[in-house]
């Protein structure tokens, strides 16, 4: 039931309720529809985390325009090879650490 | 210079009997001192500048790609594209993103294009007498960033012609050198079997055959391209290997095999000298005697 409502609400903001929906946009409908299932066949701890690292990574492109074509397509590549990744029977959670913005650590001196 | 060249030739041979050397001296290909300066010619603040116009394209920060170019003092950098590179990425734009591994030429990442043609940047000598290098990911193939082109098809085609020996009955002492206990120690294969190999065991999946190949371009789904035709190839051919029916059966359709239409732009373009385009005609002489059986 949370993979219905959500993918039909996306539908109709998407397409304005007025315009069908490119291919592009099907595939973006399909491989989040896709990623959901997924969440559906782990363990019961790890299914709400990926669902919200799922929605959180198609809202954070959701501005794209529709012209956008290259970079859409990209995103779908990623996104396609990361699903294989988890898809994986051995995975069992998902989880997403935030990379600090600005200048890398400096190396640590070696010691020994 | 050319034609008091002409001019000679139209003589009557009173040369006959100078030395080749001396004759040859003489010929199109003056090496008059001119040619032994080194190039580019100081032609910035007295350093030999050349300029690497290098395909940049960074899909988290902008939808189109752009070109970059970047100037290098010849005498401060390495003889290789890619301690071109490295050097670019070193002093003036870290982002610059590329594969690269060994710098001698035997595992294949650092696979692109440059000045048009598909090679690798660690075994491709910097030109030093144009003005510019242009440097492209390999053509037609995604692109993750930069000059990273994407290979999971490339790799999922190799996958498909089993690139392992099989044999019927792994138990069976055939051809085996056995120890004294019965078991098997290795497949044996003599120097004239293995010579068939020769030319094909080299190939090092860079991808810059089958990007170069048009029919690959157009076909990249359903034909194999050249690097993974050579490599079915050579577990065909391979004396050990004892399923070389199935592997022809399986590369008998119109179009994991029959695309390639001799272009042969493949074994031009190889950067470890491999002859791809006469593995396929190999092929294909296979595929006919075995149907015609």
């Amino acid at each position: 039931a949370g993979v219905t409502w959500e993918t039909l609400l996306v539908t109709r903001w998407m397409s304005g309720g007025r315009r069908p929906l490119s291919g592009l946009q099907k595939q973006v409908l399909s491989l989040y529809r896709q990623c959901l299932r997924a969440a559906r066949e782990k363990p019961e701890e790890a299914r709400e985390q990926m669902r919200q690292v799922a929605k959180a990574e198609f809202r954070k492109h959701q501005g794209l325009a529709r012209s956008d074509v290259a970079r859409i397509e990209y995103l779908i590549r990623r996104g396609k090879k990361q699903l294989d990744r988890v898809l994986d029977p051995n995975v069992y959670s998902l989880s997403v650490s935030a990379i600090p913005k600005g200048a890398p650590p400096p190396p640590s001196s070696p010691e020994s | 210079d050319k034609m008091a060249w002409l001019v000679r030739l139209a003589a009557p041979l009173r040369t006959a009997v100078r030395p080749i050397l001396a004759s040859t001296a003489r010929g199109f290909r003056t090496t008059s001192v001119a040619s032994l300066k080194l190039q580019p010619e100081a032609n910035v603040e007295g350093k030999r500048i050349k300029y690497f116009q290098i395909y940049r394209w960074d899909p988290e920060a902008s939808s189109k790609p752009y070109v970059a170019t970047y100037p290098i003092d010849m005498a401060d950098c390495g003889p290789m594209v890619l301690d071109a590179l490295l050097k670019i990425k070193n002093e003036q734009d870290t982002t610059l993103t590329f594969r690269r591994s060994c710098r001698e030429g035997i595992c294949g990442s650092c696979a692109m294009n440059i000045d048009g043609v598909n090679t690798l940047a660690c075994l491709a000598r910097i030109d030093p007498k144009t003005p510019k290098c242009q440097i492209y990911p390999l053509p037609h193939m995604y692109v993750v960033k930069d000059l990273v082109p994407d290979m999971t098809n490339f790799y999922a085609q190799y996958k498909t012609i089993e690139p392992w020996l099989q044999v019927e009955d792994e138990a069976s002492t055939k051809n085996k050198a056995v120890e004294a206990d019965g078991t098997v120690k290795e497949n044996l294969q003599n120097k004239k079997d293995r010579e068939v190999l020769d030319g094909m065991y080299e190939c090092i999946l860079c991808a810059c055959c089958s990007t170069s190949c048009p029919s690959y371009w157009w076909n990249s789904e359903a034909y194999l391209g050249p690097a993974v035709l050579m490599q079915a190839y050579r577990w065909i051919a391979d004396s050990r290997d004892e399923s070389k029916a199935k592997r022809i059966e399986f590369l008998d359709d119109s179009m994991k095999l029959y695309r390639c239409h001799t272009i042969m732009n493949c074994t031009k373009t190889c950067p470890k000298g491999l002859n791809p385009g006469l593995a396929i005609a190999r092929i294909k002489q296979v595929v006919f005697s075995h149907n015609m059986s």
